[in-house]
């Protein structure tokens, strides 16, 4: 499998195609996909859980890249992590403009997702921030963090949560509430 | 350490971690356009959780998805484009009767595609409760669509084309006869916009003739009133069956 963000290391770095996109390099854009495509489509395809419709919205999230590149500031984050919060909001609109819920497993592509619920997370490339992350998410209680990484990785609803793990609607809000709380006092700390 | 989270920042957590229904979301997307506080906290929350996507596991798109994203790229980059000539003055279009001449027009050459547009709208309540516009910044240069249904309290405004701008927001009012301007909200110009309605404005809507659109400072007029260049405008029609 790709590994992204250590590609992202080697020169040109991911900040530096961002700003070259802003000024229209094309050519820049195009080596910012080739090193961070696998990641996005990663992100959106656990979220909207088809291929077809997965790739309908990487497209919308490079060209909000492409339009937004201009308002990218380094301090507010790692190129990776902004480019995965456009991909992340436009898969969670798709998901939620929908009728009814997605089907949690029918519509799931197997060979990509593996298990519908958990993803095999890799923190092996991550950034400082993600391990620091990763650090906090481990000092919470099991149940919080396992709705935390079902909302974030498969992009669930509370009610979706609620039912993946047979927990009420309200047992689930509050533990995602405290998780949340939990993780920013640790991470502000 | 804080006992629990307030209200407004365990919105702006839960919109970052993705758990709102659409309903929801589309609030939280509404007062991120207009509540700058709550904005923040939302970027706060996404510098906290967005390295998780970090750890989620690759996976290689289909070949096709990179040239159908070069074909789309717009010819030219959107953040260096001037912004739309100003179409005249606040007070001017205010009293112009030209201007209520020129919105019907406008409104009756767009019918035909309208109707289309609505025939085909997933969204299907009760027609009395439906009203459109089409906001043009000329004759026959339609920019953004509104559609409301106040029986849903709630209005989409849809972008026509590209109409990003740097350093400025667009911004929405109702406009009645005998009355100020109110303001709906900023404009997103990449994306379809859901605003939430209130019952007040809801009741407004039949007896206001027209939407337009001020350019405003970033983060929207600071008076309550429009304060910039009118750039868009439109009759509000009911849609029948």
């Amino acid at each position: 499998m790709a590994a992204p963000l250590k590609q992202a290391q080697a020169a040109p770095s991911l900040d530096s195609l961002i700003l070259a996109t802003a000024q229209g390099d094309r050519a820049a854009f195009h080596s910012l996909y080739r090193l961070s495509a696998s990641q996005l489509f990663g992100v959106i395809l656990r979220i909207v859980r088809r291929r077809d419709r997965a790739e309908d919205v990487l497209q919308e999230a490079y060209l909000r890249i492409w339009s937004h590149a201009p308002d990218y500031r380094p301090e507010k984050g790692t190129p990776m992590a902004w480019m995965a919060t456009i991909a992340r909001n436009r898969a969670l609109d798709w998901a939620r403009r929908r009728p009814e819920p997605l089907s949690l497993d029918a519509q799931a592509d197997p060979d990509a997702l593996g298990n519908p619920h958990q993803a095999r997370l890799d923190w092996s490339e991550a950034s400082a921030d993600a391990k620091a992350l990763k650090h906090c998410l481990d000092e919470l209680p099991k149940e919080q963090r396992d709705c935390i990484l079902l909302a974030h990785v498969q992009g669930y609803t509370h009610d979706e949560i609620s039912s993946a793990l047979a927990t009420p609607l309200g047992t689930v809000k509050s533990w995602i509430r405290r998780g949340l709380l939990r993780l920013r006092d640790c991470l502000d700390r | 350490m804080s006992e629990e989270l307030d209200d407004s920042e365990a919105l702006a957590a839960e919109y970052v971690l993705g758990t709102l229904d659409r309903e929801e979301r589309q609030r939280a997307q509404a007062r991120l356009a207009t509540d700058h506080a709550f904005a923040r906290m939302v970027d706060d929350w996404s510098r906290r959780l967005a390295p998780l996507s970090e750890a989620v596991p690759p996976v290689e798109p289909p070949p096709t998805a990179w040239p159908a994203i070069e074909a789309a790229l717009p010819a030219e980059r959107r953040a260096t484009r001037a912004p739309p000539r100003p179409l005249s003055s606040w007070a001017s279009i205010w009293r112009s009767l030209g201007f209520w001449r020129w919105a019907t027009g406008g409104a009756v050459a767009l019918a035909a595609g309208l109707a289309l547009y609505i025939a085909v709208t997933p969204l299907q309540p009760a027609p009395e409760s439906r009203y459109v516009a089409v906001l043009e910044s000329g004759p026959g240069q339609p920019a953004w669509l509104v559609s409301i249904d106040i029986a849903a309290r709630q209005m989409t405004v849809r972008p026509f084309g590209d109409l990003a701008l740097a350093d400025k927001s667009y911004e929405l009012w109702l406009i009645e006869a005998t009355a100020q301007p109110k303001s709906l909200g900023l404009l997103s110009p990449d994306d379809d916009r859901a605003i939430p309605i209130s019952a007040d404005l809801g009741s407004a809507v039949p007896r206001a003739v027209a939407f337009a659109v001020s350019l405003e400072p970033a983060g929207g007029s600071p008076t309550g009133l429009p304060t910039g260049p009118v750039l868009y405008q439109g009759a509000i029609l009911p849609v029948g069956d």
